[in-house]
């Protein structure tokens, strides 16, 4: 197990190099030019050069991707070029917000999904089945800054129960946001445990379960439940993995503080640094939360621990 | 002689898109305390749809049992709550499925497996029933020890064992085996029933045991029941059925056993095959293929006794002096 974590961490360090290779070009291609919006309007080409320079902007890009690897590998991701702070700083300020409402949304989506699927399947082709996936469709498909909106105006402004925006009021402050990202969420992950129930109701050691005298309630949550948890799992642990890397639209409706917003602000600003850290960072919280699932994987089933142990 | 069960006109059906499927139709089974009766016929007879009927365990929908009669032990299956069932199944009757490799959960060890069936029906604690689930391992021939593997850990032969310890865990007055060697290899067969019939002795267990292997039944059970299209075509006692064969359909099983005699043999099957359950013919639903076929066959068939535990169901034996060309061996 432990040579097998080991080995998935070393497999990082490529996916790594790419990452920053890809997102690194991308910004220089894109047009804008973070020296001219900081550089004075009267500022002569030479002065331009200067700070330039001094943003560590100059030469090729080529050079400069090689420059910022350098540092990449000995864990130094620059310096924020219009803030004029350390990326990771600014980055680990903000990312404890971001996990919060990760976890809250997935706290969500999981009392509404599984419970959901999980009759869908049990009553399958019935109006139960039918009602549910067509909540699930409406989850998936309702737009996140709709419903956020919707949200705002009946939970705040009519009812006064929880704020409109920011992260300063606790749980209280995380439940709308959660909610919001979570119907979303809750939608694939209704289809996802659906299927693989049906998949699972069919297994002939359910009847022998039955066949013993397991009340049915228990033969589902029990007996069937804990097979059909591998692809749950699975989506499960991409969809925080997304999460973590920051729900821009739940963020923006919001104004929560977190590492999503962040993003796309630097993106804009032409903050190459700061953009190129953020992805960074995401590229390596998406591998570390498959990692976490496919080690989760083993605890479910004990024929893939088997695999894991060879 | 006391009944262990009394079932009377026995009918399943399954309503599907494309049909209704008549599984079983109006069977009668009765068996006495400690005995064993095999119950034997081709695939699609309706054998295992029996036996999931006799467990309430028939899926619905698609499935629809009807009944006059189904008590195990004088208590009515037929109108008990979901509740009562499950206090009844594993505990009272219990079952063996046909293919181990998919029967044990993949998920649980097989010791909490064994131990759940326990636990459920008796009053003891979690560590008492895992001890117990150990001394079934035991009484099946695994080491106790490995009640802490999982399914995947054992063979075929194995994991069948293990089932046979979960269907025994709560000691049951009747036991039925869905083709419990079908899956597995000839030496491991002759291990499992030798086991099946040890245990069998030991707790006094009536047993039912599905099977299209006719030595398997001379070799364990004390009655046969001959089945085709959803119904029991000939009943008795292994005399009656094997020594003193009536039905056409009893003596074309018989007919097509490889002969160890005349290795250089043809097989005789019987030619032709098994109605389609979606349309049974109204007479005889083996007159199709019967060699002895008159038209008094095309009317529904009633069950003739030859003699006390000897029936048949075959209208061909109104006709004077008619007989099948097997012979009756005393």
């Amino acid at each position: 197990m432990l040579r097998y974590v080991l080995q998935r961490l070393l497999m990082m360090i490529p996916v790594l190099v790419c990452v920053s290779f890809v997102v690194f070009f991308l910004m220089d291609l894109a047009p804008g030019d973070i020296v001219l919006q900081i550089a004075p309007q009267d500022a002569t080409p030479e002065q331009i050069e200067q700070i330039r320079e001094e943003l560590g902007l100059n030469g090729t890009v080529f050079e400069r991707y090689f420059r910022y690897l350098k540092g990449l590998l000995r864990g130094d991701m620059g310096e924020s070029l219009s803030q004029k702070r350390p990326v990771a700083d600014i980055f680990f300020e903000r990312l404890p917000r971001t996990i919060e409402l990760a976890f809250g949304s997935i706290i969500v989506a999981i009392i509404i999904a599984l419970p959901l699927g999980i009759l869908a399947a049990t009553n399958h082709r019935s109006w139960i089945d039918g009602v549910s996936m067509t909540t699930s469709m409406i989850g998936v498909s309702m737009p996140n800054f709709w419903f956020g909106l919707l949200l705002i105006m009946a939970f705040s402004l009519h009812w006064k129960l929880f704020p409109s925006f920011g992260a300063d009021a606790g749980i209280k402050s995380l439940i709308l946001p959660a909610i919001t990202l979570g119907t979303e969420q809750a939608g694939t992950l209704t289809r996802i445990t659906r299927s693989s129930m049906l998949e699972v109701i069919r297994q002939d050691y359910l009847r022998t379960a039955r066949a013993k005298g397991v009340p049915e309630k228990t033969v589902i949550r029990k007996h069937a439940l804990k097979n059909a948890l591998i692809p749950i799992i699975t989506v499960l642990g991409s969809t925080l993995g997304n999460a973590f890397g920051g729900a821009v639209t739940t963020e923006a409706i919001f104004a929560w503080p977190g590492v999503g917003r962040l993003t796309v602000k630097a993106v804009n600003d032409r903050d190459y640094t700061l953009a190129c850290g953020c992805i960074i960072m995401f590229t390596i919280i998406l591998n570390l939360t498959l990692l976490v699932v496919d080690i989760a994987y083993a605890f479910v089933d004990p024929r893939i621990k088997a695999q894991y142990s060879k | 002689m006391d009944k262990v069960l009394d079932v009377k006109n026995l009918a399943v059906r399954f309503e599907t898109e494309d049909g209704v499927v008549r599984a079983v139709n109006g069977l009668d089974l009765e068996l006495g305390k400690g005995r064993s009766i095999g119950l034997v016929g081709e695939t699609g007879a309706g054998k295992t749809t029996t036996a999931l009927a006799l467990l309430r365990l028939v899926p619905d929908p698609p499935g629809v049992v009807e009944c006059e009669k189904l008590e195990l032990d004088g208590k009515d299956i037929l109108t008990m709550s979901a509740k009562e069932l499950e206090s009844v199944r594993g505990n009272d009757i219990s079952m063996i499925f046909q293919d181990p490799m998919t029967a044990l959960n993949p998920v649980f060890t097989v010791g909490e497996q064994i131990a759940e069936s326990i636990l459920l029906h008796e009053n003891v604690t979690k560590v008492e029933s895992m001890k117990r689930a150990m001394e079934m391992l035991e009484l099946v021939g695994i080491p106790a020890e490995r009640a802490y593997d999982y399914p995947h850990e054992f063979s075929g032969g194995m994991k069948q064992r293990v089932v046979i310890a979960i269907a025994l865990a709560c000691h049951p007055q009747l036991l039925i085996a869905d083709e419990p060697t079908t899956a597995l290899d000839v030496t491991i067969q002759a291990q499992v029933l030798d086991l099946m019939r040890r245990l069998r002795e030991q707790y006094q267990t009536s047993l039912i045991m599905i099977t299209h292997d006719l030595g398997i039944v001379a070799e364990v059970c004390d009655e046969v029941a001959v089945m085709y299209a959803g119904n029991i075509v000939e009943k008795g006692t292994l005399e009656d059925g094997f020594n003193h064969t009536k039905h056409p359909y009893t003596e074309g099983l018989f007919n097509s056993l490889p002969n160890i005699n005349d290795r250089k043999a043809m097989l005789t099957p019987i030619k032709g095959l098994m109605p389609d359950p979606t349309h049974l013919p109204e007479g005889c639903p083996f007159e199709p293929r019967c060699p002895y076929a008159g038209e008094d066959c095309k009317q529904p068939q009633s069950v003739r006794s030859f003699n006390e535990t000897h029936t048949v169901r075959c209208s061909a034996y109104d006709r004077p002096g008619f007989h099948i060309e097997r012979k009756e061996i005393d």
